[in-house]
């Protein structure tokens, strides 16, 4: 059996250093997902604004600095274009920026005077997010101005008990998700056209009249799925470093172990559905709509728990509690932000039953399938 | 061959493309299924409700407490209250934010009217979440003090419509627009592919009528399915998303050109990359990619300046900038140069159709066909 194994391997090496495409595409894919979706986590923090600085004084230019200076651990709150009131009206009225705070020509005289002046927010509101993401930044920026001004009339809030010591970074929350998401996409794409190309380059049937059992076949299309997969992680952590400040010094044995139980879980759904289907199209699609769809519940779980309370976002909260990626992907984070050593014994044992499960589908199902046809 | 004869291989190929698209289900998943997975998952995770559900605890029970709840209660975006109070008792309240059930415990203290304090309790999982409900509170806190008389600036809101598009029906109009640019794309070039994969490939080369018939009649089959499989999504947005259309028919017409290009581009794409399973996923992911970061999954003017800078020269950003107030009926038309741009993109798409099957004619044939 070993021997089958090892000369699958070399095989399927073979195959995939004259065509690398395949080798390539399980890294693209997640490498320009996870490039483009660090794009929109950019969006969560930073909102670009124009600002019609009408007004000239000492109030006005606080103002500003405030807006300017205003931040979360992931980044400015104001990405601001400019403060020229002509090229703000001229930003706005374009559409080149989405919102226009407009600082009145008496801002500062008013204050001086004990008045309260009227700041003006304009938005095109075409989407709602829009609206509330500038005006909670805008409110933001008036209560810091407020605490600074009138102190004594100021509600302060002080801070009691919070998870962790610090908000948690969202690019480092969102990288977790996308690593995830590139482990288990990778996984099950490789594993699964390497078994699905048999049929599709005919020569499954010397696979299956072999007198070696399935489960070499399975086993050693595994092992060249993990190089393969082993090689696009590399990658994809590499990305993660450059575009999202992924801490990978924070990487513990455990954290590496979870990723293999990732990748088996992948590959394990890569052979179920590259031995039923045995098409490679439909894997590529299947592997995105899964790997997507797991990303977007499992990954944000613990975001989406605090608003599941009645409604389809509840639904689907009970959905990703059931689907052990989810806890894995809690486990992940915890390891990168606490640096703790935490292992949860349930979410190997529910995971493992899982691969086994698939595993044994995939090999039923080869046995169960032998069918030929196309000439083979 | 005459014109007729032409016309008649367009059909024909048509005809066919449509009977294989029949048979092979397979190649229908992604135009009939993505957009609506996209647009279920993107508009339930992240285009929820705006109530955001908090614990609030009145230790005070005072009337200074009493008017800051109501502040807190009544502050709203353009579509709901910003708070959803969903717990008002201490020791529950604790345990949710411990768990992660609530992101924000608010407790206004016993001695709230000397101190003018309040304190929260945070399951502060990304800093997302925690802007979300801190930027809420203190937002909620200007217009308590607006109220009592003690805020030293206030704020004037002015938004172009005066109705507002929630971001479920705003993602569900990018996912219409995504299915029909999608499927296009990816049903073309599917069909392209499709000849190479089945080794039918030279009975197309070798007709004595014009190959790029074939060509036409990819790009007509491609349209058809683009349209039927928006149909879909744009139930889907109306009936579940809250999408309001406007300028239906107008946003399908003006699309007919692009939809023209994305078969063609599909065309080049299956050219150059020849097998199914290599041209799928780079398809997919760049339309995905094209819905999140260029424009689908937000308004351009709003994405960082890599984004921005991207979707200057990214085309397809250009058709959710353009078709989105469209549909939102934030405008009623769209300019003469715009017109003008995507009517050349149909042409150039038609004319390009020859140039890919001359090139795909120099190519070998192998592999038993």
């Amino acid at each position: 059996m070993l021997t089958a194994i090892r000369s699958i391997v070399e095989k399927d090496l073979k195959i995939s250093s004259r065509n690398p495409a395949m080798l390539i595409l399980s890294i693209l894919v997640p490498v320009v997902f996870i490039f483009l979706y660090s794009l929109v986590a950019q969006l969560s923090f930073t909102n670009p604004v124009a600002i019609s600085k009408g007004s000239d004084g000492v109030y006005s230019d606080q103002f500003v600095e405030m807006m300017e200076e205003m931040k979360s651990v992931d980044g400015s709150y104001f990405e601001i274009l400019t403060t020229d009131p002509e090229k703000a009206s001229k930003q706005y009225n374009s559409g080149k920026v989405a919102g226009l705070i407009e600082i009145p020509p008496s801002f500062d005289e008013s204050i001086e005077n004990g008045e309260v002046p009227k700041l003006t927010l304009s938005i095109h509101n075409m989407n709602a997010d829009t609206t509330k993401n500038l005006q909670l930044r805008l409110s933001h920026a008036i209560y810091l101005f407020q605490e600074k001004l009138a102190p004594d009339q100021n509600i302060s809030v002080d801070k009691g008990f919070s998870k962790f010591e610090q908000d948690v970074s969202f690019k480092w929350y969102t990288g977790i998700g996308l690593l995830v998401f590139a482990v288990l996409y990778a996984a099950m794409v490789n594993t699964g056209m390497l078994l699905a190309r048999e049929w599709e380059d005919r020569t499954a049937k010397e696979l299956i009249l072999t007198s070696v059992s399935f489960s070499a076949l399975i086993l050693g299309k595994w092992i060249t799925s993990f190089i393969q997969t082993f090689v696009s992680t590399l990658l994809v952590l590499a990305v993660l470093l450059f575009i999202l400040d992924f801490p990978l010094t924070r990487m513990n044995m455990t954290f590496v172990f979870w990723l293999f139980i990732l990748f088996l879980l992948g590959a394990s759904i890569g052979a179920l559905a590259a031995s039923t289907i045995k098409k490679t199209l439909p894997i590529v699609t299947l592997s995105a709509l899964i790997g997507i769809s797991i990303y977007l519940i499992s990954g944000n779980e613990s975001s989406i728990r605090g608003f599941a309370h009645g409604g389809v976002i509840e639904s689907i909260w009970k959905i990703a509690i059931y689907i052990p990626v989810t806890d894995i992907t809690n486990q992940l984070r915890l390891l990168i932000i606490t640096g703790s050593s935490s292992f949860n014994m349930m979410s190997l044992v529910m995971t493992t039953g899982l691969i086994l499960v698939f595993g044994v589908a995939s090999v039923y199902t080869l046995r169960k399938g032998l069918r030929l046809s196309g000439g083979q | 061959m005459g014109m007729k004869a032409w016309l008649y291989a367009m059909i024909a190929v048509y005809k066919r493309n449509l009977k294989i698209l029949r048979r092979q289900k397979q190649l229908l998943v992604t135009p009939f299924i993505l957009p609506i997975v996209v647009l279920i998952l993107v508009s339930t995770i992240m285009g929820g409700s705006d109530s955001w559900p908090i614990g609030l605890i009145d230790k005070s029970d005072t009337g200074a407490s009493h008017e800051l709840i109501n502040s807190l209660e009544s502050v709203h975006s353009e579509l709901a209250p910003y708070f959803n109070v969903i717990e008002t008792d201490s020791e529950k309240a604790q345990d949710g934010v411990k768990e992660g059930r609530l992101h924000m415990v608010i407790t206004i203290p016993e001695d709230f009217q000397n101190t003018n304090k309040v304190y929260t309790d945070t399951y502060n999982i990304n800093t997302d979440m925690m802007k979300n409900v801190k930027l809420r509170l203190e937002h909620g806190l200007l217009k308590e003090m607006d109220h009592r008389g003690d805020l030293q600036i206030e704020t004037n809101l002015l938004t172009e419509k005066p109705y507002a598009v929630p971001r479920s029906a705003f993602f569900a109009g990018s996912a219409f627009l995504l299915s029909l640019m999608l499927s296009a794309t990816i049903v073309a070039a599917n069909l392209f592919s499709f000849d190479r994969e089945n080794r039918t490939r030279k009975e197309i080369l070798l007709t004595p009528v014009g190959i790029h018939a074939a060509g036409y009649g990819i790009m007509l089959a491609s349209g058809t399915v683009a349209i039927l499989a928006s149909l879909p999504t744009l139930l889907l947005g109306i009936f579940a998303f809250q999408l309001d259309l406007h300028h239906l028919i107008q946003v399908y017409l003006i699309m007919i050109p692009v939809m023209i290009m994305c078969a063609t581009i599909g065309m080049i794409i299956a050219h150059f990359l020849k097998r199914f399973h290599i041209l799928q996923p780079i398809i997919i992911i760049t339309f995905i990619g094209t819905f999140f970061a260029a424009g689908g999954f937000a308004g351009v003017s709003m994405l960082p300046p890599i984004a921005r800078g991207f979707s200057t020269f990214w085309l397809f950003s250009y058709i959710f900038e353009w078709l989105n107030p469209l549909l939102h009926g934030f405008s009623t038309n769209l300019s003469s140069m715009q017109y003008l741009l995507l009517t050349l993109s149909g042409v150039l798409g038609i004319f390009l159709v020859p140039f890919i099957y001359r090139r795909e004619l120099r190519g070998d044939i192998n592999g038993g066909q």
